[in-house]
């Protein structure tokens, strides 16, 4: 378990983040989902094990998401705002990510638009490279909301990033 | 190979040049260990929205609650009561001050 869990911690971590733009939120994911998978399929067949912590992995951010727009509502409803901490994460996010890589950026920007479920199908597709039932299974969704999800996103990110002038050609 | 296939794959690559700083490779070190050893994150962070409810109800609790009586309309003071269901005119209470005034002279 400790060798599975040292070769899929960074990627999980890569796409929690991705996902929630939030580093300790992210950490917290992941680590959520390592003590999950521990606590509950230790005994199973190892092979088993990739499926389980990918779909752990999207329920928690699911989770996670919800619990955000939760408290989004609450933070609306206070007398005292401090305005938007989200959108002060994606700055911060963003001005890092400039620094390091245009290109990047505004991959993540443009994804960062996407609904959950599309960010979601798209990472597991197109990133992850899972098959459509692969991805189902980690989404707890049908193949054919898989399919629609991941259209739908790569349309968006076509319509928001362009075919051309990516930032990957110069590599 | 469709389009959506390349622009999928060069999304792919342009994904893959992320990386991970060496602070954050440490933090997932210690938090696969703490997994390992049924540890759960410390998550000061989550108590944020317990918190940000419990400020609400306390506000709610304090301040706008006292204000409605049981059926949910607002309190209604016992002074209020006697002039709502007083047979006279709610303009008697309008002037009460002057109708005192003035029988406080009529008594001179």
């Amino acid at each position: 378990m400790d060798g599975f869990l040292r070769d899929s911690e960074q990627r999980a971590f890569l796409m929690a983040m991705t996902l929630t733009r939030d580093r300790q939120d992210a950490l917290e994911l992941v680590q959520e989902s390592m003590l999950k998978l521990v606590q509950h399929y230790c005994n199973r067949n190892p092979d088993e094990w990739g499926p389980l912590f990918n779909r752990i992995l999207h329920n928690g951010v699911r989770d996670w998401y919800r619990k955000q727009k939760f408290r989004r509502l609450l933070v609306n409803l206070l007398p005292w705002q401090t305005g938007d901490p989200d959108g002060a994460a994606v700055e911060v996010s963003a001005e890092c990510q400039a620094l390091a890589d245009e290109g990047l950026t505004r991959v993540l920007h443009a994804m960062a638009r996407l609904p959950l479920r599309q960010q979601q199908a798209f990472l597991l597709r197109a990133w992850q490279e899972l098959s459509t039932r692969e991805t189902a299974y980690a989404l707890s969704i049908s193949e054919n909301s898989v399919k629609t999800h991941y259209a739908r996103a790569l349309a968006q990110l076509r319509s928001l990033l362009g075919d051309e002038s990516l930032g990957d050609r110069h590599e | 190979m469709s389009s959506d296939e390349r622009f999928a794959g060069r999304l792919r690559k342009i994904l893959n040049r992320q990386t991970i700083d060496r602070p954050t490779r440490e933090a997932l070190q210690a938090a696969r260990h703490a997994a390992l050893d049924g540890r759960r994150p410390s998550g000061s962070r989550r108590w944020i929205p317990a918190t940000a409810l419990a400020a609400l109800l306390l506000v709610f609790g304090v301040w706008i609650y006292p204000q409605f009586g049981e059926n949910g309309l607002p309190r209604v003071e016992v002074d209020d009561l006697v002039v709502i269901t007083d047979e006279d005119e709610l303009e008697f209470y309008e002037e009460l001050e002057f109708f005192v005034w003035f029988e406080q002279e009529q008594s001179v």
